[in-house]
């Protein structure tokens, strides 16, 4: 009986520990998104083959610390021919004072390019199978990931809600399309400011624009100066669905005189089809891209990687369920040098 | 004694008029309640309620701010107390109002529209939901900044109910009826 009295306290006091512990750590939510599809181009070129493509495996985590901090991360990995690679795509410490004011530090996702914050790496969230080339994962354009602080908020005024967002951080990496994860490379701070405006009468309309500015260093001309303005309207009621977005970067090297401008849009349109469930939605995009590439005397920063192009996507996006979609797409690559043609297949879901 | 009325009484009744009068006046005031009553009773039942929890310092919205508050886009009370959404789970008349009058969406976008909001860190967690009003009345009693969608016929004595647009359930104009989602569809 004592024996088994001791057993007892030792395992109630072992416990104690732990119950405690599990009470004051912060609870945490893991949701997730994935997709697994098959290409096919009539391009023969290395690299351009056709086959079956593991999409991204992508895992997002919200905590709550306190009843106004919060975490958010999101953990991508990514098919390569050698294996995966895992990324750190956000990881963000929120303080919410207000709904006018919150303030975070953390890596995002650059909020100039309205794309890019609406989806991040939610496959199953767009329409579409491909992201628009303007930002494009891994992409060089618009710089898709930024290091730093954020402020940003909702400010209701005369029937519009007016949002914003300013921020500071390390701005482009050695390579064009990296964020300053470990610093800044040039100890130049990028920074932001969006605005964007929802009138409460035309819900769901949102219309806005963002300014970038960075110094990045180049191989090519060293330092260069960099600025970006962009735009968007959106309405997101999928009857229809209508996204346009713009951005036009300017760069000016400092070593030389020379400036280059750039400029990148599309626009895309979906509806949502009544009949059979609801389910069905065809949509169509055209993205043209224009890039300072005189010959002998390329933009520095796009030198090698971007080129003019116009780009037309058009597809099928079926809802078999409520979590899983089935998209079909085909796109045309027009340059002046060739077309492209290319199919897509792909499931995508989340978990 | 003859009867002077205009009603026809038992012979009883007739005997005895002063308990016929009374009978006549309480069939009368039924009469009166039930036409009068009743259809106000039925206006009430097909309007849909905002209870909030009594912490929360505010007597009325907007439409317009009553969707803001249920997207998620606002997430503080003028006060700066934290709003917490609690809905009904599907297939409740309170869910199905609440997606064709407030968000204008269907469950499959309604969810879509939830796990993005998560997923942009614009929310932390999408509404609590609840499977009868039972619970809705529980929850929205104990939990600070709560708010939720009720059947103005659910609603017991003591919750706090915020009026739209100025006007409570059972009014004329008022914003949130059951009636005109249903005749839409």
């Amino acid at each position: 009986m004592r024996r088994h009295f001791l057993v007892a306290a030792l395992l109630f006091a072992a416990a104690r520990p732990a119950m405690a512990e599990s009470e004051a750590r912060p609870t945490l939510k893991i949701g997730g998104f994935a997709d697994f599809g098959f290409w096919a181009t009539d391009q023969s070129a290395p690299g351009a083959t056709s086959g079956f493509k593991e999409g991204q495996f992508v895992l997002h985590f919200t905590s709550v610390l306190a009843p106004r901090f919060s975490f958010f991360g999101e953990l991508s990995m990514n098919a390569h021919d050698d294996g995966f690679t895992p990324e750190l795509e956000r990881t963000i410490l929120k303080f919410q004072a207000h709904d006018m004011l919150a303030l975070s530090f953390g890596r995002y996702h650059t909020p100039i390019n309205w794309w890019n914050v609406a989806f991040h790496h939610g496959q199953w969230l767009q329409t579409t199978i491909n992201r628009p080339d303007m930002v494009a994962f891994g992409g060089d354009f618009i710089p898709v990931h930024f290091v730093g602080a954020v402020a940003n908020g909702v400010v209701p005024a005369a029937g519009v809600d007016l949002g914003y967002e300013v921020g500071v951080g390390n701005g482009r990496a050695e390579f064009p399309s990296r964020a300053g994860d470990a610093g800044d490379v040039n100890n130049n701070r990028a920074w932001f400011t969006t605005l964007n405006v929802r009138p409460d009468r035309l819900y769901p309309l949102e219309v806005g624009g963002g300014f970038y500015q960075d110094l990045v260093e180049t191989a090519a001309s060293g330092a260069v100066d960099e600025q970006i303005a962009s735009g968007h309207v959106t309405w997101t009621r999928e009857t229809p669905e209508l996204i346009s977005e713009i951005a036009y970067i300017h760069h000016e090297a400092r070593a030389t005189p020379d400036t280059y401008d750039n400029w990148a849009g599309y626009v895309q349109a979906a509806y949502r089809l009544p009949m059979w469930g609801g389910r069905w939605k065809p949509y169509a995009r055209l993205e043209r891209m224009l890039i300072a590439d005189t010959p002998g005397n390329p933009d520095p920063v796009f030198q090698g990687t971007l080129a003019d192009h116009d780009l037309l996507t058009t597809g099928l996006r079926w809802d078999c369920s409520d979590f899983v979609a089935v998209k079909g797409e085909y796109q045309l690559r027009h340059t002046s040098a060739s077309d492209t043609h290319a199919m897509w297949l792909q499931v995508a879901f989340v978990f | 004694m003859p009867c002077g009325c205009r009603w026809p009484l038992s012979s009883r009744a007739a005997d005895r008029p002063g308990r016929a009068l009374r009978r006549w006046l309480a069939a009368v005031s039924l009469a009166a309640a039930v036409l009068v009553v009743a259809p106000l009773a039925a206006h009430a039942s097909g309007d849909i309620a905002v209870v909030v929890n009594p912490d929360v310092k505010v007597e009325g919205v907007t439409f317009t701010e009553l969707r803001k508050i249920l997207l998620g886009n606002r997430q503080f009370w003028p006060s700066g107390q934290p709003v917490t959404l609690i809905v009904r789970a599907p297939v409740a008349a309170e869910r199905t109002f609440l997606l064709k009058k407030v968000y204008d969406m269907s469950e499959a976008q309604y969810r879509q529209y939830w796990i993005a909001k998560v997923f942009r860190a614009e929310a932390t967690s999408g509404p609590r939901v609840v499977v009868s009003n039972v619970e809705s009345v529980e929850l929205v009693s104990v939990l600070s900044g709560a708010i939720v969608l009720m059947d103005a016929s659910d609603v017991p004595a003591g919750l706090k109910v915020l009026q739209v647009d100025g006007l409570l359930p059972g009014s004329k104009n008022y914003a949130l009826k059951q009636v005109a989602v249903a005749a839409a569809e």
